[in-house]
């Protein structure tokens, strides 16, 4: 069992190392001044070019800027253009990285367009385009010429958002991969064990109340997919890319209320239910808004992050007040939630230092890994229930057991005992035929023998007597009992003490079966005046041999002695143990028979009880 | 009446049992056995606690499970109250930590509700002799109980004779009486003798150990 301690500790290391991997050393630089900006879109010469591609045009229109994300942003605008002049351009820097570009843009140097993203149509709609990030290869000799950024959107906002970097190609790849490695691969165990979970419990039956951290796990999975910069290289569609960003953003959310109904306080579950039955109201009327593609330029993000701040702020109140009455649940929850924080804290450190203090752009990375490490604490959550709720069925089963014990007990053995008596009564009255009185004497024994087969039984079922201890001494005294029925010498070669072991119920209940068996032909066939019984136990066995002096018998006769065998070694192989039998004809006879103390019942046939503990 | 059975030196039994036909087929027996007299039935341990000791009876034939206050708390308060008290238990199953722990309350011996009437007559004539049977797996219980025993006051403390010790052992190896006292080269009455002897010890013992039990909590 790992402790709570270490295991936190070891899942903080995970999260450092894979943070350190996620935020290697980065060589491509970002071109700080020099740049240039101008609204509005290009007029077209005489000869059907670009006006504002030709060297000439430097009017005071062109505004300049530090960075392109530094543009300010004025609705209502549409066109934008960028321009830089390679003044000392490195040619080894052979590629130009831009990300969060609105929307379709052409990149031009001179007058030759070198890069494409959508296409310029006048007059027509815009349609949505998805985001993606563009690496954009420069062409030879490209010192000394100038750089045009064209871009055009109909929404509220135009402009860079991320940073326009040059560096070589196989530095922005490689920086890629190792910005976004982690990330991807958390993004694709998380949709590959929210697949996993639904399936197997697809198949057990019993989705719903883990419904929620199924959504949960799988949306967040595929928002960090999406926002994974590999994921592009892999599968390049950056408007389904787009979407799934988006929903999975809401059905996250929705998966989260939803598993906040399952684990808070019971008087807390109507109003989380409200709140995640709204969101997936929400949820669907985005969906309906982004297929129309009338969501492009409405911010549905907004209002849902307003919402869902001040309902987590209401949860987080909520679980604190269960947490101050003791809750164990809740505190795992709050911890779990602190963490949660602390990752986003993270984020917020990181975006002032480089956003206000080095005006720069910067994307959410540990908030992403504040949600694994949330779900993880809420997978634990539910592990210790689901083992919990285990361990109350045993109980259950171990408690129905008792009842059923103890029902035969007090109301079967006193109904036999009066058969008993009232023929033992008749018997004595005197005016009985021979016959008639062995007829009773047999009715007697009946009862007798149902009375001793239900007290062996209510005697197994019976759980204060799962110690080997109890069980070693219940058997010796049975086989005492049952040889001085017959007249044979019994002696039981027993330690003072057993080891403190539980023995389970179906090992009990078999090797008490396999002995009455070898005993029973020991009387029946052995004409034995000595029956030797020998028991050892240490902590994970039991070994019973059960030695006599009898005539012994040939073992290859098996037509002779072959059925009853056979059914103490089924017995004993029924629970893994392993049996032997060693005798000679005037010799006696030897039976061992090894258990061990506990079997796996799922994988054994007979019993009483399937789940036996 | 009561000179008239001290006279014929009747054994006056008492009986404690919940289930209406058995202990009437009980008295029946009692009553129809030369030599016995049942002088008191009770269908529970309250009514048993409140008449017994008005009746002064010989022997307790009690039932382990009844309702309310169970037969071994019976049997304890009733061996507070009258100590010479001889009380078998009776029981339809051989439970033998029941048994045990009745044996510990105080308790002689016990019955098993299915012995025959001719036996049942027998074992109480037995237990007035000074008799008290005792089965392998009671010996072995017994011989732990004083065994494992947690250090209390050693001048409190009742151990166990080693020849005592000798016939606890044998028992639970399965020997019987008759086997015993051959092997000891005793008489099967002081076999017996050392039995009864050794319930009383238990019962001594358990006390005790009660009381040690209490000062550490």
């Amino acid at each position: 069992m790992i402790t709570t301690r270490s295991f936190t500790y070891s899942l903080l290391f995970c999260l450092a190392f894979l943070a350190n991997l996620a935020y290697a050393e980065q060589k491509p630089f970002t071109q700080v001044g020099g740049w240039e900006y101008r609204w509005g879109d290009s007029p077209l010469t005489t000869n059907g070019k670009l006006a504002w591609l030709s060297d000439s045009d430097n009017t005071q229109a062109w505004l300049p800027v530090n960075k392109p994300s530094d543009i300010p942003i004025i609705p209502g605008k549409k066109d934008l253009w960028i321009r830089l002049h390679l003044e000392n351009h490195d040619e080894t820097n052979s590629a130009i990285f831009a990300n969060r570009i609105e929307k379709i843009f052409e990149v031009y140097l001179d007058t030759s367009r070198i890069y494409n993203f959508g296409k310029f149509t006048s007059g027509e709609k815009i349609p949505m385009m998805g985001f993606a990030w563009h690496l954009i290869k420069l062409p030879e000799n490209s010192n000394g010429k100038t750089l045009f950024f064209r871009i055009r959107s109909d929404s509220k906002y135009i402009g860079v958002y991320g940073k326009i970097r040059f560096g070589s190609e196989e530095s922005f790849l490689s920086e890629i991969i190792k910005a976004n490695l982690s990330k991807t691969i958390l993004g694709i165990i998380f949709v590959f064990a929210g697949l996993v979970f639904t399936i197997i419990l697809l198949f057990i039956g019993k989705i719903k109340p883990y419904l929620g951290i199924i959504i949960f796990m799988t949306a967040s999975g595929i928002w960090t997919l999406a926002n994974s910069n590999l994921t592009q290289i892999l599968f390049y569609a950056p408007r389904v890319i787009y979407y799934a960003d988006h929903l999975a953003l809401f059905a996250s959310a929705v998966g989260f209320f939803m598993l906040v109904v399952e684990i808070i306080d019971p008087k807390y579950k109507t109003i989380f239910t409200r709140i995640y039955q709204f969101l997936t109201g929400y949820l669907l009327v985005v969906l309906f808004l982004d297929i129309t593609g009338i969501s492009d330029n409405i911010d549905t993000v907004a209002p849902f992050l307003i919402f869902t701040t001040l309902t987590v702020i209401v949860l987080i109140y909520y679980i604190f007040q269960s947490a101050r009455k003791g809750n164990h649940e809740a505190k795992i929850l709050l911890v779990a939630l602190a963490v949660y924080a602390l990752f986003t804290l993270l984020d917020i450190i990181n975006y002032f230092q480089n956003v206000v203090i080095n005006l720069d752009t910067y994307e959410m990375q540990f908030a992403h890994y504040g949600g694994f490490t949330f779900l993880v604490f809420i997978a634990w959550i539910f592990i210790t229930r689901y083992i919990e709720m285990n361990k109350q069925m045993i109980d259950a089963q171990v408690n129905e057991r008792v009842r059923i014990a103890q029902d035969l007990h007090d109301e079967v053995g006193p109904r036999l005992t009066e058969i008993r008596m009232v023929s033992e009564s008749f018997k004595e009255s005197g005016s009985l035929t021979e016959r008639e009185k062995i007829k009773l004497e047999e009715l007697s024994e009946a009862s007798d023998r149902v009375v001793s087969t239900l007290g062996e039984i209510v005697w197994a079922l019976n759980p204060t007597n799962d110690t080997l201890e109890e069980f070693g001494s219940y058997l010796s005294q049975s086989a005492i009992n049952f040889l001085q029925k017959a007249n044979i010498k019994c002696r039981i070669d027993i330690p003072p003490l057993f080891p403190n072991e539980k023995i389970s119920y179906e090992v009990r209940r078999n090797i008490i079966m396999a002995v009455k068996e070898s005993l029973n032909n020991i009387v029946k066939h052995a004409d034995a005046s000595l029956v030797t019984m020998q028991l050892r136990g240490t902590k994970t066995d039991l070994l019973v041999s059960i030695v006599d002096d009898g005539c012994g018998f040939d073992i290859t006769n098996t037509r002779k002695y072959g059925n009853g065998l056979k059914n103490i070694e089924r017995r004993i192989k029924s629970i893994n143990g392993s049996y032997s039998i060693d005798t000679k004809f005037n010799a006696g006879t030897r039976i061992k028979m090894e258990v061990p103390l506990q079997i796996n019942t799922a994988f054994t046939q007979t019993g009483y009880f399937p789940n036996d503990i | 009446m009561i000179s008239f059975d001290k006279k014929k030196k009747m054994i006056r039994v008492a009986l404690v049992e919940d289930d209406d036909k058995i202990r009437n087929n009980l008295i029946d027996l009692l009553e129809g056995s030369d030599g016995f007299r049942c002088v008191g039935a009770y269908p529970n341990a309250e009514d048993a606690l409140e008449d017994i000791p008005t009746k002064a009876p010989d022997i307790v034939l009690m039932d382990i499970n009844l309702p309310g206050i169970d037969g071994i708390e019976c049997t304890k308060q009733l061996k507070m109250k009258i100590p010479g008290l001889l009380i078998i238990m009776l029981t339809v199953y051989e439970d033998a930590n029941k048994i045990f722990n009745s044996l510990q309350a105080g308790a002689v011996g016990y019955l098993l509700k299915l012995t025959q009437p001719a036996e049942i007559i027998s074992a109480l004539t037995d237990v007035t002799k000074g008799g008290s049977p005792m089965s392998a797996q009671i010996a072995r219980k017994v011989v732990q109980s004083f065994h494992i025993e947690p250090r209390g006051e050693k001048n409190d403390k009742v151990t166990l004779s080693p020849r005592e010790e000798q016939i606890l052992e044998l028992l639970s190896k399965g020997y019987l009486y008759k086997e015993i006292a051959s092997e000891l080269l005793i008489s099967p009455d002081t076999v017996h003798n050392h039995l009864r002897k050794i319930y009383e010890k238990l019962q001594v013992h358990s006390r005790t150990e009660a009381v040690v039990k209490y000062l550490k909590t």
